[in-house]
């Protein structure tokens, strides 16, 4: 019985603090010399809690060069690889206060591959 | 038994480290971002990043060469630490270019929460040769290409096994040698050379070792040893020439051979290979004159012993002292031509003039063959110190040194002819060269 209320107590917990933790539309515009580009393959990774790799998205951009996901995290990772196949990976964070709705501009050909060194 | 035997011997011998061969490792960490904790020995959270895009991923790693010059690198081992996210992936990992190994792994590692990490180890062939494509004092690159699945990497340990050769060479004091000529006034110097060449602190056979100067070629010229180090490593019979003076610093002119310190030669100061002849001159004294006196010379008021002045005396050395201290020499631009006892006239002077035109000193001058020792050089003269070359004599030829002794026999007392030791100090004219 003791058990029951242990993990019944333990699973409202971690619905509330899924429920509490802050959910972001994240749209991001894939740019190439300033022109949206559309249909292009963008590839999402985000944190998954489980995997170490993370849990990764592929989206396609539509035809005003937007692609979107939904996430509950703070921290994503984005891959082009059309337009830079050589930086896989930039790293973009959300803002503690940012709006349930988030934006960027990305131009992945302006990327640079950052060497820890 | 016997079989059993056999094997612990095999394994015995693999165990033996190969003789000449040393290691480096060292790590490189290209891959940052990931979130979790990823105990792989390295600093932890945050530091690694998988191949599809955790984390700030790259495929390549770059490191600069770590190895002592002149080392070659035989084999390469890289040890990728590494979650597989995948049920199974494939990959290579390179150096360069040059394929280290291929792995494909169906083990899967890709948890946050409990995170085994893989040490993927990458084993190269063997390259006696030397690696291909590895360079040596610039920038290599690491690669890992993914073929299939997905991995993790936190950092590569790599191992470098290479062969170093280093040479320790020694010079004798330089000397003179025998038989050698000036050369603008410059004495030539020779340097005995000694090469040990050794392949990770062991000795090394066989090694042709070449020679060369930090001054170049010429003014420092070489003989090279004719045969190649001996079972100790020893490689003689090489010698460095010169006729420059200063310091040259001899190191091994072979590509794969270092000298970590290089055999500094300092070239002023030598003796000369071939002993002198040492002998004693004087200039005449009155005192040691007596006959009859000649009134009003030529050139002079006053009395003196005729042989003094038309004997062996200043008529035939070209200068003497007289009874009163006095200086005097043949006056060569008012004596008529030839000079004899006609037609000579004599002056006082302050000094006897050397054929350098240098006031001649006992305890200074000394006359030599300009063609060995250079006019104006200061030299030391065994058991008599040192003296400058001011003087010449028809009779002073090769190796033969005249030390002036002053005026009169009693100058002569104690000196002795005899062979000896000469050695150069400095000086002799403008030896630039």
């Amino acid at each position: 019985m003791k058990r029951f209320v242990s993990v019944a107590l333990l699973s409202m917990f971690v619905v509330c603090s899924a429920v509490a933790a802050d959910s972001h539309r994240v749209r991001l515009r894939i740019l190439d010399n300033e022109q949206a580009q559309p249909g292009v393959k963008v590839l999402v990774v985000v944190p998954d809690g489980v995997h170490t790799s993370g849990t990764t998205i592929a989206l396609k951009s539509d035809a005003e060069g937007f692609a979107e996901f939904t996430t509950d995290q703070k921290v994503f990772w984005v891959s082009v690889p059309s337009l830079n196949p050589q930086v896989l990976g930039q790293r973009f964070d959300i803002p503690e206060k940012a709006a349930a709705d988030v934006r960027w501009d990305l131009r992945p050909r302006e990327w640079k591959r950052e060497v820890k060194r | 038994m016997r079989g059993r035997f056999l094997l612990a011997l095999l394994c015995a011998f693999v165990a033996l480290p190969v003789v000449g061969q040393q290691t480096k490792t060292f790590s490189i960490d290209c891959w940052s971002g990931g979130w979790c904790a990823m105990p792989c020995g390295g600093s932890g959270q945050g530091n690694y990043a998988c191949s599809n895009g955790t984390g700030a991923w790259t495929p390549t790693c770059p490191f600069n060469d770590p190895l002592p010059q002149g080392a070659k690198v035989t084999d390469v081992v890289a040890h990728v630490w590494t979650h597989q996210c995948d049920t199974s992936s494939s990959w290579t990992a390179t150096l360069n270019g040059t394929l280290i190994s291929a792995i494909t792994d169906s083990t899967q590692s890709c948890s946050c929460l409990n995170s085994p990490c893989l040490d993927e180890t990458h084993t190269s062939s063997n390259y006696p040769g030397g690696f291909p494509g590895y360079v040596y004092g610039g920038s290599n690159t690491f690669g890992i290409n993914l073929q299939s699945g997905l991995i993790c990497v936190e950092h590569v340990d790599i191992t470098l096994t290479y062969t170093a050769k280093t040479a320790a060479i020694t010079a004798t004091e330089p000397i003179i040698p025998r038989n050698s000529a000036l050369t603008n006034n410059c004495v030539q110097y020779r340097s005995d050379l000694t090469g040990v060449v050794t392949q990770n602190n062991q000795p090394l056979a066989g090694v042709n070792l070449l020679y060369e100067s930090d001054r170049g070629t010429p003014p420092d010229t070489f003989t090279q040893p004719r045969q190649a180090t001996d079972a100790t490593g020893t490689a003689t019979g090489g010698q460095v020439m010169t006729n420059r003076q200063g310091v040259a610093h001899i190191k091994a002119a072979n590509t794969d051979i270092t000298t970590p310190n290089p055999a500094a030669i300092t070239f002023q100061e030598a003796n000369w290979e071939s002993q002198f002849l040492m002998t004693g001159y004087i200039l005449a004294n009155e005192a040691d004159y007596n006959g009859p006196m000649v009134t009003n010379p030529c050139g002079l008021q006053g009395t003196w012993v005729r042989t003094f002045l038309y004997g062996n005396g200043v008529l035939m050395q070209g200068s003497g002292q007289d009874l009163n201290g006095n200086i005097i020499t043949i006056d060569w631009a008012n004596s008529g031509r030839p000079v004899n006892q006609n037609t000579v006239c004599f002056m006082t002077t302050d000094c006897p003039h050397t054929a350098s035109g240098a006031c001649l000193q006992a305890g200074t001058s000394i006359a030599v063959d300009p063609a060995v020792v250079p006019m104006g050089a200061s030299v030391n003269i065994e058991n008599v110190g040192t003296r400058v070359a001011q003087d010449t004599g028809g009779a002073i030829n090769g190796y033969h040194i005249d030390v002036y002794r002053g005026f009169g026999h009693a100058a002569m007392q104690g000196w002795g002819n005899f062979r000896g030791t000469v050695r150069y100090l400095s000086g002799g004219g403008q030896c630039a060269n």
